[in-house]
């Protein structure tokens, strides 16, 4: 029996083993309104969650280049790099699949090799060097769309000022004519 | 195996608080949610007391000697000025049905966001000054006594209030987060402690007429420019008037239509419609230098605040001895005409009742106050026939229509944008029924929050609205989110950047002039961002 | 453990034993629960009730904010939502109606999540509706039954809801108990069960447990004390039905007795109702009253139409179109900016540049 066949048979409880524990990185009364509110644009972060993690465990039992695993991966990270989280935790969420697998793994020992485990877990690492890739992307977007607001600001300021003289987008420097 | 380190305990990945009771959860104010500290200067110029130069993130915030005791008379005076307060003090029964419904709970997931936590942290302290069974059962009651603490919580969480009032809609008491926050606001002010981006508005607003502190002569040079790019890109030339006596018409926007992309489009939108008016049915209408600036961050300060920022108005309306006043694409200028401006500054008496000089429509709805938005000014020339349309010029565009809170839940203008949009673009989606209309998720930079420094906090405010963009986006092509809010316009675009990069922020009327074909133009082959139109890409080059 | 609700449920059973066992003590214990302590609570809540009311009516009412929940009245060619945003006073009566009968904001709670799926959370948010609708009508059902106890004849509406009440029950209950009960009151039985429901909605809920206060438990065991004893009283411990009246209608033609045979249980009953009464004008409760003075939802939106005047508006300073251009005369002529005033002579010094 091979593990990769097991974990594809018990794919749901698994993904709501990860969600359930996701959820419980949250204060315990936004996880439950996260984890019960079903409608999808009242709950963008539950629905939000959940979606990606279906998604990236079915990458994790067929195996994808990284360029979609990021994509797999970006909506969550996106969410958790703006809410109140450490970098580690934000990332971390994708090493919680880890346990829930070695349990999976430890019911079933006797009948499958160890190294499949390996690598399954490898992949997780994978993912979660990914998910850091994306966080770090996440970040430089919010860092980038804050010193936007101040350069703007200080941009403005002097263009009011008349201080700044543009280059005439249509004409090139004469002296390069 | 099972000497192996569980990964849980490699990582500290449970980020829940201890679970302690919300009273007894100190405040963390973090950075990229919390706003900076106004500038004393402004505060200063407006003639607020203890303007000092102070940080939310030190320990001492040199608050004055007194500040319990100016805290609770200003809590007494506002109890006693405003039923709206002493009545939703009273009345909440805490049966939840706010509490999944704020913008910026559902984003942030920080359980002090809900709108009863918000307004529970003021309650407690009425209920521990003001009333009888909070002074005998204290804690029991629901009452703690003003610390140092709780000054710390209000100031972090009425600034993560955008005054949206979307709970106000589903409470069985009509209960109103956003009159708390405003009151909170007033208290908070009475000590010096604002944020930034509202006290410096507000000052600038007072000095020059605008929330950049445009001076005149640079508040023309700017439409100057505009002029330019319009005449090079449809061949006309717009004139507009300013502070002109004898017009029959004042038009005031909000100054971010004047300075800030894409705003700076919809302004545009504006001149040329002016114009079409004039050329076609000699439409008269001026601007204003002095009232150059429609929004009023006022209202996010104090009443008093707001009411002598919108006196403007008025006071130019009548200097100009116009008959009536148009007013531009703006959120919560609108909630301050609609429901604020005739009571404070009224009665406008010095004006007449306004009638479309083109259509001859009463805007019976407007008799008092005298002040028509310009969705319904647009919404019945188009009824009429008034305009020369052609919507392939905005062939590119598949747009949905974000409702701005407050024209939606402070006035309940929704189908007069939708109007315009629709007879203006081909492609047009509602976004889903529980986030548009009176349901509509804010921006999440309402208020004054749209600063650069919190930027974590807006855009986790403006998730629950991004998820839906998001959601017409991949289902039905959406790239264009069309709103009537300059903070709209300025907050919108990060917001998409960041969540749906590839939706762009339009105001309403610059679709409208991207439509309209003006008297005597050339063949247009861009719009007015200087995007070529569709069946256009080729033209150029 | 929550202390919350511990405080308060332990507060009703001291409440409890307190009254059960002083009410068997002697005549001087039932003068204070039957006459004395009813009377004062009564009062209390008269009093109470009508300053609180006045207290609020005492506060001005600056602006006319009410939440709109739907199309404005503009153009005539577009259908307004008269209802969610009432033009007229007559709309505002029919919106406020809807609220008070009906919860309409509450219920509007409920109908999105009803439309996505059969799932429980769904369910029990309409639950919140129908709960509250379940329990504030079987309790106004029971008050204007009681008013059997305090009126002699008993008024034909009053019967006729009593017949209504027990109807149903009475029929299905009949066979199964063969108990020769008497008619079996639904509303009593609804009253109880949405007051549990209430209970547990606010433990079982963490976010609404989280926001929950001791004050939000205490009314709710308190009415479910009410109601237990009531329910008590008629079916188990069946109470001299005659000897409660009579002491009901000493107290309301005030001629207070205290007639014999009545059980302690009794006077439990009616110290849970006077402690209910004497606490209410104290508590959230007060939304009864509060509901009718909501500005956001007892005015209409017609701001614009009709000016709505402030008590206490006051002026303010104003930066004046005058002094806006003292400050910028210059600069205006110079771009071409229509001034009232001239500048006299050669410029005045030049306007301080902030910033």
């Amino acid at each position: 029996m091979e593990f990769a066949a097991l974990l594809e048979r018990k794919k749901e409880a698994v993904v709501n083993a990860w969600f359930e524990q996701v959820m419980q990185t949250y204060a315990p009364d936004t996880a439950v309104f996260y984890q019960n509110q079903k409608d999808a644009f009242a709950n963008p972060v539950g629905s939000t969650t959940k979606q990606a993690l279906v998604k990236l465990f079915n990458a994790l039992l067929d195996p994808q280049d990284n360029e979609s695993l990021a994509d797999l991966i970006d909506p969550l990270i996106r969410i958790r790099a703006v809410q109140n989280f450490t970098s580690s935790q934000a990332v971390g969420f994708v090493f919680l699949l880890k346990s829930i697998v070695r349990n999976l793994f430890q019911k079933n020992r006797k009948k499958l090799k160890v190294d499949e485990l390996l690598e399954m877990e490898s992949r997780i690492d994978g993912l979660a060097l990914i998910g850091f890739d994306v966080f770090m992307a996440c970040r430089e977007k919010i860092y980038s769309l804050k010193t936007n607001t101040e350069r703007d600001k200080i941009y403005k300021a002097f263009a009011r000022a008349g201080l700044i003289k543009e280059v005439p987008a249509d004409e090139p420097d004469p002296k390069f004519i | 195996m099972s000497d192996l380190l569980k990964p849980e305990e490699l990582y500290k990945t449970d980020n829940r608080p201890p679970r302690t009771d919300w009273m007894d959860t100190p405040t963390e104010i973090r950075k990229g949610i919390a706003c900076y500290a106004g500038n004393p200067k402004s505060l200063e110029y407006v003639g607020f007391p203890n303007a000092r130069q102070w940080s939310c993130f030190d320990e001492d915030w040199q608050l004055p000697e007194n500040w319990q005791e100016i805290i609770h008379e200003g809590f007494k005076e506002r109890l006693e000025k405003f039923r709206s307060f002493k009545v939703f003090m009273d009345i909440c029964v805490r049966c939840g049905a706010c509490a999944d419904k704020c913008h910026f709970f559902i984003g942030t997931g920080d359980p002090k966001n809900m709108p009863v936590l918000r307004a529970e942290l003021l309650r407690s302290i009425y209920r521990n000054d003001f009333t009888k069974a909070g002074k005998i059962l204290g804690r029991l009651g629901g009452a703690r006594p003003m610390t140092l603490d709780v000054l710390r919580e209000w100031w972090y969480y009425m600034f993560q209030c955008s005054e949206c009032r979307r709970c106000s809609v589903f409470c069985p008491y009509g209960i109103d987060t956003a009159e708390i926050t405003m009151m909170g606001r007033e208290l908070l002010n009475l000590l010096g402690l604002n944020i930034d981006w509202v006290a410096t508005p507000v000052a600038n607003c007072y000095r020059t007429g605008n929330h950049l502190g445009i001076q005149p002569h640079a508040f023309k040079d700017m439409l100057e420019f505009f002029q330019e790019d319009i005449e090079e890109i449809t061949g006309v030339l717009v004139e507009p008037q300013y502070n002109k006596v004898g017009a029959d018409i004042l038009f005031i926007t909000p100054s971010g239509d004047v300075f800030a992309d894409p705003g700076t489009y919809t302004c545009m939108g504006y001149m040329m419609l002016f114009h079409y008016l004039k050329e076609k049915y000699g439409f008269d209408v001026t601007w204003s230098t002095y009232a150059s600036e429609g929004g009023n961050f006022g209202f996010f300060t104090s009443h008093e605040m707001m009411k002598r920022l919108n006196a403007k108005m008025y006071a130019e309306a009548k200097r100009l001895k116009v008959k009536w006043i148009l007013g531009g694409e703006c959120g919560h200028m609108w909630r301050v005409i609609n429901q604020y401006m005739d009571t404070m500054n009224g009665p406008a008496d010095f004006l007449e009742e306004p009638v479309s000089p083109i259509t001859g429509t009463k805007f019976e709805n407007a008799k008092s106050t005298k002040m028509v938005h310009i969705a319904e000014f647009t919404a019945d020339l188009i009824k009429h026939g008034k305009l020369e349309l052609d919507k392939s010029r905005n062939a590119n565009l598949n747009v949905t229509f974000h409702d701005s809170c407050n024209p939606a839940r402070g006035m309940g203008l929704l189908d007069e944008p939708r109007y315009v949009i629709q007879n203006v673009v081909d492609k047009f989606y509602e976004m889903p029924a529980n986030t548009i209309r009176e349901q509509t998720f804010c921006c999440g930079s309402g208020s004054g929050l749209n600063a650069g420094e919190d930027m974590e906090l807006r855009m986790a405010g403006g998730l629950p609205r991004a998820n839906a963009v998001k959601a017409v986006h991949e289902s039905k092509g959406v790239n264009t989110l069309a709103t009537i809010c300059a903070i709209d316009r300025a907050a919108l675009p990060d917001l998409m950047s960041y969540w749906v990069p590839e939706v762009e922020v339009y105001g309403v009327h610059e679709m409208v002039a991207n439509a309209l074909i003006m008297p005597g133009e050339k063949e247009r082959d861009t719009d007015l961002r200087g995007e070529p139109l569709a069946g256009m890409e080729d033209a150029d080059e | 453990m929550n202390v919350k609700y511990m405080y308060s449920l332990l507060a009703v059973i001291v409440l409890f034993l307190v009254s059960y066992v002083l009410a068997g003590t002697g005549t001087a214990f039932k003068v204070l629960f039957g006459i004395i302590l009813p009377y004062a609570a009564l009062l209390t809540f008269i009093i109470g009730f009508i300053s609180r009311i006045m207290n609020w009516g005492r506060s001005a009412v600056p602006f006319r904010i009410t939440t709109t929940c739907g199309q404005q009245k503009s153009l005539p060619w577009i259908k307004p939502n008269a209802i969610d945003n009432p033009f007229s006073k007559g709309a505002v009566v029919v919106r406020m109606f809807l609220e008070i009968v009906l919860f309409r904001s509450l219920f509007r709670n409920t109908r999105l999540k009803m439309k996505v799926g059969p799932k429980i959370y769904y369910q029990l948010e309409i639950f919140l509706w129908a709960g509250a609708l379940a329990f504030h009508y079987a309790f106004l059902t029971v008050l204007l039954r009681h008013l059997r106890f305090f009126t002699e004849p008993v008024p034909l509406p009053v019967r006729l809801l009593e017949t209504v009440d027990s109807f149903f029950r009475l029929e299905v209950l009949y066979d199964v108990s063969q108990f020769g009960l008497p008619g079996v009151y639904i509303s009593g039985l609804v009253l109880l069960a949405a007051v549990i429901y209430l209970f547990l909605r606010r433990i079982l809920i963490p976010n609404v447990k989280y926001i929950s206060l001791a004050a939000d438990f205490f009314p709710l065991f308190l009415i479910f004390g009410i109601a237990f004893t009531g329910i008590l009283m008629r079916y188990v411990a069946k109470i001299d039905v005659i000897a409660a009246k009579e002491l009901t209608m000493g107290l309301v033609t005030f001629h207070p007795t205290i007639p014999e045979g009545l059980a302690s249980i009794f006077y439990v009953h009616v110290f849970f109702v006077s402690i209910l009464l004497a606490y209410f004008p104290f508590s959230k409760l007060m939304h009864l009253g509060g509901i009718f003075f909501s500005p956001t939802r007892n005015m209409p939106a017609d701001t614009r139409a009709t000016r709505h005047i402030n008590p206490w508006n006051y002026p303010v300073h104003v930066h004046t179109y005058e002094e806006y251009e003292d400050e910028f005369r210059e600069k205006m002529i110079d771009a071409g900016l229509p001034v009232v005033k001239q500048p006299v002579e050669a410029p005045p010094e030049e306007t301080e540049e902030k910033e």
